[in-house]
Order: structure tokens, then C-alpha cells, then sequence
């Protein structure tokens, strides 16, 4: 053997055992059992995860998981940050959204706009003595959104690191977008309420009986002016207060008789006026204070809620007091509760400092899921300060603008606890304090895309993919060695040396299989002959034409070469920017692809020369085998 | 062991004949584009709710749609998937305050309680995620050829690229044709099959060319019916090879084809057409071309 044949041989030894090294990690942790993988992790658990970084990832797609990307929205953060929100503005708002929902254009610009053909300018409702002009203000509110994004971002990696998945993934994408991935969970709607959810708590007075019961009243005269009297005998009736056992005194009875025929046929014409009809609401007889909506008719009543002349009564008797309503239905789920809650804000989550859940112990509630709050020493003092202030009134614990309960404040409380209890189960229990603990975030956000593969899914997807490679793969080297024979079985070689580099750059990066990839690596299966065909087609001619056995070698590989650089290239140039533009198991494709097309070039060119090589100079080859 | 020894097929003398072929088919992609209102595009693009279900028996589509037509959902899309326990269903974009797969779930659930099933998989896009996936996909596919287009100039001569580019915007249009007359939506991972075309068909495109440059080197002459006849012969000496790699691509896409699983069966099938017409139009389209633009320029 010559000396250069001798030390390419070792050159290709040592990558192969580099392979190796980098593809051991991976084929030792897909041959230990899940007891084992579990044991593993809960005695060394350091010794797991080192394992696991130094494998091939499999992608979302293939082991089962979810990968949402959320959006801050916008709207809701700069309703926020606006000093004077008035009607003007908040229509702008609405129609900045709108725009911008089929367009790219940035939203402070839109808005700007939309704000100067109202005659108004964005300036006015975001001026501070050290914003005075309207370049500071849009500076200023750029900055809020990105660092919104930035704060997002951290809590809910606070949340999801509590939750406890293996190897989130929870990163920014673009400007104003996160990527949250998690492994193994497949439960949309739990992990839905765990990131989605804002998570802003707050403490409020509710307003009292007398207030809420002239409100029913009057918000009841308006509903009996609008019904026609000719509906008005279907009164439900004997809707039973399940829990207290008393009959709801139901308003239409209260109230009877007081339907003016003329406002009926106004309404008609009405937009709303279809959805007026009997018993929309009642108030709690127990307390007199809380609204109770039949859960069949909430959207009804929502709507009617929203119409001016509801907003005037609430201005007129009540002035500082908005509707809240209840977290879930009461009264064996027939009734979502309504709470006319004043607005002013006397603590909010902020001065938490810790959440856990518990069971309750209170004898009202016994054994009801609860979540049980630390505040922090301010926090403490305010609450003691409102409780103080405010007994013998209700406290409403308001999150993300619902109420989940409202109990009456017996005594000042000093030592800066308090419980949210009425949760469904543990699970929710869990999530809530986890939530509480990492905090409210800066603003709502959107789920602009959710993705969820069931775990048997993705084994289905990792067993007909691996069936499809090594039924391709197998068909290829027969094809190979039936065509070509000898010089076939060089290139199969080198195909299936291929395979093992493809697989252990993969893993040296930590890279990630998707479906898509594994497709990618199939369709290397093919290409990667490619060179060989190249080579062996233009040493054929070449013998053709008379030439000896080595020159013919020789001179074949030498112009093969040129074109199976360029013809590579533009595979690989494809391949890149897939990967740019790509996302997620698309960018998973074509990163196998590009790393096929790079070790393929090694493998067909300089394994299989070797190999060549070495045949001729050890031996006389009288014909070669091609 | 040879399929193809020595050919002289007269390449470049039929090319007209070919020509009327390719801008048929690619009339026909057209025709069929415009008559479906442009590509299907799936919810990747479009936005919506996708969700796969596996019951525990075979189940039949005209129950689940009457069972989530009760909320209004009676004009989704559903189909099997693969087998008859499996289905996916299809919903578009919907405004509303509760998750469209957490109704349609439960729905499914109540009123099919004799037949339980799994979920499998849930996809939901919005519409913003989808309308910028588009303009990623174009931009991907134009930025591919543009880059390519500069490859290929710099390593041959401009003439060359207009016949790769030709033969690419040639392989897409009918790819995306078929797909429209075949009706069968274009998801994300089918951009990425459409850009594994493009390529591939250049691959073999500049397998050809490269020998035409070698054999140009050879003869002195460079225009005219030289030239025809040189890339003539070009063609048939790299035929062989054209062949081959093709077969075996096309063995293994075969193989994703009926194995891959329903997920890459389209992925596949896009392989398929795409290796196909890409060899086609690297024959019959890229090469030709080159002698026309030469005859044009004389």
C-alpha cells in the first residue's frame, strides 16, 4: 500500500471513530428501557441529562408534545399605558387591530394614523412631562412592547420551569412573538390555562346590597320595557336556590305588570331586541347583592350588558362600580354569578410572595381545592388597612377579570394571608399557584399557532419512518450491487457510512429529528448514490474507449468531481434557505439534508477512491467489476 | 450489468415536439390554478383548526358530521386518514371565545359515546401565522432560484442559467399544477418538497451542462448546428447516469410513498411528480433552451 493510500485509510479510521464517539451517547440511551431512563434520572440525575444533551433530540413531532406561539397583545398593552381612555381613542384601537390583523405594518404607526383622521393625535393619551413630543411617545411605547415581550418571556419561563417538563423550549421569535415547546405534554387545554392565562389578581370591594338591588331593579324595568307582553308566559319558574334551599324570588314576579306595550314594538325594531325575554337574571335571594344569569342565557344577557342604556344606569346609581363576572356556575352549574364590583383596585397580586395549594380546612368549604397566598409586607399592611376598613362588606378576588369568590370581611386581617378556594382539582390548584407565584404578565397574550402531536402519533411517525429508511435503503444497495456489482458494493459502502456520519453530526449538535427529517435522510438514501453513478458511468466510458483499469479510475473521478461539486451546490444552496425561512420540523429537513449532501461528498468521493486505490495498487485487476 | 449502452437520440431535433409538451402541461397547470381560485393552501397557510382523531373502531364521517354540526360545525372538512379509525377534521378560521378542537372534542365525546377515541394530533393556526408563512414560502422559493440563477453564472455562462431557471420555473408550475388537478393541499412541508425540486432538478440540469462545457472545449466551434450537436451529444453520454440517479431517487420516495406513513404521504407524492418532471425538463427543456438563445443570438 502506498504511503497517501495508507494515510487516507487512517484518515477515514479516525472520523469514523469520531462518529462513533459522538453516536454512542445516543444509541446507549435508545436502548435503556423508560424504567431505566427513569431510574437513571432519579438517582444521578445530572449523569441523565448529560446523556441526553449528547444525543439526537427527536422533534416535537415525533415524541409527542406541544409547541404554541404566542403573541403580546398589543391592543390590550397600550389600553393599558393610555392615561385618558376615551371613546375615541378605544374605537381607534379597534380599528388599528383590525388593519393590522391583514397586514404587517407596525401597530403604533397604524394607530398614529387611525388617530389623525379622528382629528386627534397619539400624543394626548400618552403625554408625561418627560414626554412631551410625539417622537418621545412612540419611542417610549416601543420600548414598552419590546421589554413586555422581554418580561413575558421570563415568567412564563418561571411558569413552565415549575410546572416541571424536561427541556422546555421557551424563546423569543422576531420581535414580539415566543416559542414555547414542551415535551411529552399533551394536554392542550391544561397548558393552555398554565401560559396563556394573564394571571392579574386583584382584590375589590363589591358594591353593597342596596346599590346592587337598585341596579336589578332598574336594569329589570329596562329588560320589561323592551319584552312584548304576549311572550311574557314563559316564566320559568321554580328555579330553586339548590345550596340554600330557598326559592330565587324571581324579578319578573317583583316587577310584574310594569311592560309598556309601546317601548315592546320599539324594541322590536331594535337590534338587540330579539334578546329580551324573560328571567335573563335574578338576584341572589341569600344576599341580595349577586346576579344570578341561567348559564343558557349568558351570552344573551352579556349583550345586553354592553348596550348604552345599561352603562347609563350603571353610571347614575352606581358611579365607580363595573360588572364582574363569576369564575363558574353555582348552583349545580345553573347560574353564572354577576358581581357589581367597584373598580378602584386595593391590592393586587404583585405583593405575593407565595402560592401553594392546599385543601380547605374551613368548615364552609371543607375539602375544596384551595390556593393558599403569602403577601408580602406591604401587601400585608394594605390588606390589613382594606379588611380593617371594610368589614361586614364582601372582598372580591378577581382574576384576569373574573371573580372567583367575593367572601364577607369579618375581622381585619393582619397576617397578610388569604385563600382562593372553589378550584375544580389538584391540577388546577397547582397550576393557579404556580401562576401567582411567577407572576401576572405585562399583558395578555394571543395564540397565534398551537400545535399538538399525541405521543402514539409520533411513535407511529418514528416506526414507519425508520421501516421507510431501511426498506430504501435496502432496495438502493441491491440495486446498486445488481448494477454495478464490485465497484456497487464500494458505494453502498460508502451510502451506509453515510447514514452513520449523517447521524452522529446530528448528535454531536444535539440537533433535532422531525418527520420531515427523517423523509430528508430518506431522500439522501438516493441522492447520495448520486456521486457514485457520476463516477462509475464516466469510468465505464472511459474504459470504453480503451483506456487501462487505473487511468480509466483515475480520469473518472477526476471530471466527476467538478460536476458533483456543482451539481451539489445548488442542492445545498436550496437546503439553506429552507433552513432560513423555514420553521420547526421543515427547518429539521432541511438541516439532513444539507448535512447529507456535505457527508456524502466525503463518503463517495475520498471512502470510495480509497478503497479503489487500494484494490489497484495491491492487486492485479485484470477487469474491473463495475 | 447496463441498461443503456451507447444512444444517439436526436434530442435537440425532436425539442420542438417537446416544448409543445411542456407548455401544455404547464397551460393546463395554469388553466387548473385559475379554475380552483389559485394553490389549495391547507391550514398552515389559510389558519384554522386541524384535529386527528383515532377511534376504537371504524367510524363513519356521516355521524361525526352530524355530530359537531349541532355547533355549527357541519360544513368542516372531514376525511379518513389512512384507515378507517382514523380522521381528521378540518375547521377554518372561527371567532370565538372557546378552543374550535376543545368543542368539537367534546362534542364528538357526547355524541358518539359508543365509539372512544384518542387525539392524535391538533394543529391551530391563526390567520397572521398563515399569511406570513405565504410570503416566507415565496420569498424561500425566489430567493432559492436567485441565489441558484447566481451559482450557475458564475460557474458557466448566463445562457446556462436561463435554462436552469427555465427548467425550475417549468418543474414548479406543473408540480403545482398536478397538485391543483389532484386538488391536494399545499401544507408547509410541501414548500419544502417544491424547494428539494428545485434542487434536484438543477442537480441533474448542471450534470448536463457541466459535459456540454467539457465538450465544448473540445470542439472549437460553439454556434450554430455545432453546438446542437455537441449538446446533443452531451445529453445521451450523461443519459445513462440521468437515469440511474433518478431510479434510485425515485426508489426511495416510492418507498416514503407507501410506507412514510399518511403524514409524508403528500410530501412524497410531491417528491415524485417533482423527480420526474425534473429529469424530464433537465433533458428536454435546460439543454435545448441553451441552442435556441445561442440560434436567437446569431
Amino acid at each position: 500500500m502506498k504511503t497517501n493510500t495508507r494515510t487516507r485509510f487512517i484518515i477515514i479510521a479516525i472520523v469514523l471513530i469520531i462518529a462513533a464517539y459522538f453516536l454512542y451517547p445516543t444509541f446507549k440511551f435508545n436502548m435503556m428501557s423508560d424504567a431505566e431512563k427513569e431510574k437513571l434520572k432519579l438517582e444521578n440525575q445530572k449523569a441523565y441529562f448529560n446523556l441526553k444533551a449528547k444525543t439526537i433530540n427527536l422533534g416535537l413531532d415525533l415524541q409527542g408534545g406541544m409547541h404554541v406561539v404566542l403573541e403580546v397583545d398589543v391592543k390590550e398593552l397600550l389600553k393599558r399605558l393610555a392615561t385618558n381612555k376615551d371613546d375615541v381613542f378605544l374605537r381607534a384601537l379597534e380599528e388599528t387591530e383590525k388593519q393590522v390583523e391583514v397586514s404587517d405594518e407596525d401597530f403604533i404607526a397604524v394607530l398614529d394614523k387611525v388617530l389623525e383622521q379622528k382629528k386627534t393625535n397619539i400624543t394626548r393619551y400618552y403625554y408625561s412631562p418627560d414626554r412631551r413630543t410625539k417622537t418621545d411617545v412612540i419611542k417610549y411605547l416601543r420600548k414598552q412592547i419590546n421589554e413586555s415581550v422581554d418580561r413575558a418571556l421570563e415568567i412564563l419561563r418561571n411558569r413552565v420551569d415549575e410546572f416541571g417538563v424536561s427541556e422546555p423550549i421557551i424563546q423569543k421569535q422576531g420581535d414580539r412573538r415566543i416559542i414555547v415547546e414542551l415535551a411529552g405534554v399533551t394536554n392542550p387545554v391544561r397548558v393552555r390555562k398554565l401560559i396563556g392565562r394573564t394571571a392579574l389578581l386583584e382584590f375589590k370591594i363589591l358594591e353593597d346590597n342596596v346599590i346592587s338591588g337598585k341596579v336589578a331593579e332598574r336594569i329589570n324595568n329596562y329588560i320589561q320595557s323592551k319584552i312584548s307582553p304576549v311572550d311574557t308566559t314563559e316564566i320559568e319558574k321554580g328555579d330553586t336556590v339548590a345550596a340554600g334551599g330557598e326559592e330565587a324570588t324571581s324579578l319578573e314576579k317583583m316587577f310584574a305588570g310594569d311592560t309598556v306595550q309601546q317601548a315592546a314594538e320599539i324594541a322590536k325594531k331594535d337590534s338587540i331586541a330579539e334578546l329580551f325575554e324573560e328571567g335573563l337574571f335574578y338576584l341572589n335571594p341569600r344576599d341580595k347583592q349577586t346576579f344570578l344569569v341561567p348559564v343558557e342565557k349568558e351570552t344573551k344577557f352579556r349583550r345586553i350588558l354592553q348596550s348604552p342604556e345599561i352603562q347609563k344606569i350603571l353610571t347614575e346609581e352606581a358611579p365607580g362600580a363595573e360588572f364582574i363576572w363569576g369564575s363558574k356556575p353555582v348552583y349545580n352549574g345553573r347560574y353564572l354569578p354577576l358581581y357589581l364590583v367597584r373598580k378602584n383596585v386595593e391590592l393586587s397580586g404583585e405583593t405575593i410572595t407565595d402560592a401553594f395549594p392546599q385543601r380547605s380546612r374551613d368548615p364552609m368549604s371543607y375539602g375544596q381545592y384551595e390556593v393558599s397566598l403569602t403577601l408580602n409586607d406591604d401587601g400585608a399592611r394594605t390588606f390589613a388597612r382594606v379588611t380593617g376598613a371594610n368589614v361586614g362588606k364582601r372582598l372580591a378576588i378577581v382574576l384576569d377579570h373574573k371573580v372567583y369568590l367575593a367572601p364577607e370581611i369579618r375581622v381585619k386581617i393582619n397576617n397578610g394571608r388569604a385563600v382562593i378556594t372553589g378550584l375544580d382539582n389538584i391540577d388546577e390548584a397547582q397550576d393557579l399557584s404556580i401562576v401567582l407565584k411567577a407572576g401576572a404578565l405585562p399583558a395578555p397574550v394571543k395564540f397565534m399557532e398551537e400545535r399538538t402531536v399525541g405521543p402514539s402519533l409520533g411513535k407511529d411517525s418514528i416506526t414507519a419512518g425508520t421501516y421507510s429508511a431501511i426498506l430504501g435503503l435496502f432496495l438502493v444497495v441491491l440495486f446498486m450491487i445488481f448494477y454495478y456489482r464490485l465497484s456497487g458494493l464500494v458505494a453502498d459502502l460508502a451510502l451506509i457510512l453515510n447514514i452513520i456520519f449523517i447521524m452522529a453530526v446530528m448528535a454531536y449538535f444535539h440537533a433535532t429529528l422531525t418527520l420531515p427529517g427523517i423523509a430528508g435522510i430518506i431522500l439522501t438514501i438516493g441522492m447520495a448514490v448520486d456521486a457514485n453513478v457520476l463516477i462509475f458511468e464516466r469510468v465505464r466510458e472511459e474504459l470504453d474507449k480503451g483506456k487501462t483499469i487505473r487511468a480509466s479510475v483515475d480520469v473518472g473521478y477526476s471530471k466527476a468531481f467538478i460536476t458533483i461539486v456543482d451539481a451539489n451546490v445548488t442542492t445545498f444552496i436550496a437546503g439553506l434557505v429552507l433552513y432560513t425561512y423555514g420553521t420547526g420540523p421543515i427547518q429539521g429537513f432541511a438541516l439532513t439534508l444539507m448535512i447529507g449532501i456535505l457527508s456524502s461528498l466525503f463518503t463517495a468521493i475520498v471512502v470510495t477512491r480509497v478503497i479503489f486505490d487500494y484494490v489497484l495498487e495491491t492487486r492485479t485487476v485484470k477487469k474491473l467489476s463495475i | 450489468m447496463r441498461f443503456i449502452r451507447k444512444t444517439n437520440v436526436q434530442f435537440i431535433k425532436i425539442r420542438k415536439i417537446a416544448y409543445t409538451v411542456s407548455l401544455s402541461l404547464i397551460l393546463l397547470s395554469i388553466i387548473s390554478l385559475i379554475a380552483h381560485g389559485g394553490p389549495r393552501y391547507n391550514i398552515d397557510f389559510t389558519g384554522g383548526t386541524l384535529i386527528q382523531l383515532k377511534f376504537e373502531k371504524p367510524i363513519e364521517i356521516q355521524k361525526l358530521r352530524a355530530a359537531i354540526g349541532k355547533q355549527g360545525y357541519g360544513d368542516a372538512e372531514i376525511k379518513h386518514f389512512g384507515n378507517p379509525k382514523e380522521v381528521v377534521i378540518r375547521v377554518g378560521n372561527v371567532k370565538q371565545d372557546k378552543e374550535v378542537s376543545t368543542v368539537v372534542e367534546d362534542l364528538i365525546k357526547r355524541e358518539v359515546a359508543d365509539n372512544p377515541f384518542i387525539v392524535e394530533r391538533v394543529e391551530k393556526v391563526g390567520p397572521k401565522i398563515g399569511h406570513e408563512l405565504i410570503l416566507d414560502a415565496i420569498k424561500a422559493i425566489l430567493w432559492s432560484m436567485i441565489l441558484i440563477l447566481i451559482y450557475v453564472m458564475w460557474r458557466f455562462e448566463f445562457k446556462y442559467s436561463v435554462g436552469a431557471i427555465a427548467a425550475l420555473a417549468h418543474d414548479v408550475t406543473i408540480t403545482l399544477g398536478i397538485f391543483s388537478l389532484f386538488n391536494i393541499e399545499i401544507s408547509a412541508p410541501i414548500i419544502a418538497a417544491l424547494l428539494t425540486i428545485v434542487g434536484y432538478s438543477l442537480n441533474d440540469t448542471i450534470v448536463v451542462y457541466d459535459r456540454i462545457r467539457e465538450n465544448l472545449k473540445l470542439t472549437k466551434k460553439t454556434t450554430g448546428d455545432a453546438l446542437a450537436t455537441t449538446v446533443n451529444r452531451s445529453i445521451n453520454e450523461t443519459l445513462s447516469r440521468t437515469i440511474i440517479t433518478s431510479g434510485t431517487t425515485l426508489i426511495v420516495v416510492t418507498v416514503l410513498y407507501f410506507f412514510g406513513g399518511e403524514v409524508l404521504r403528500t410530501f412524497a407524492f410531491a417528491l415524485i411528480i417533482g423527480i420526474v418532471v425534473g429529469t424530464y425538463s433537465s433533458i428536454f427543456v435546460a439543454s435545448p433552451i441553451l441552442v435556441d438563445w445561442e440560434w436567437k443570438k446569431a
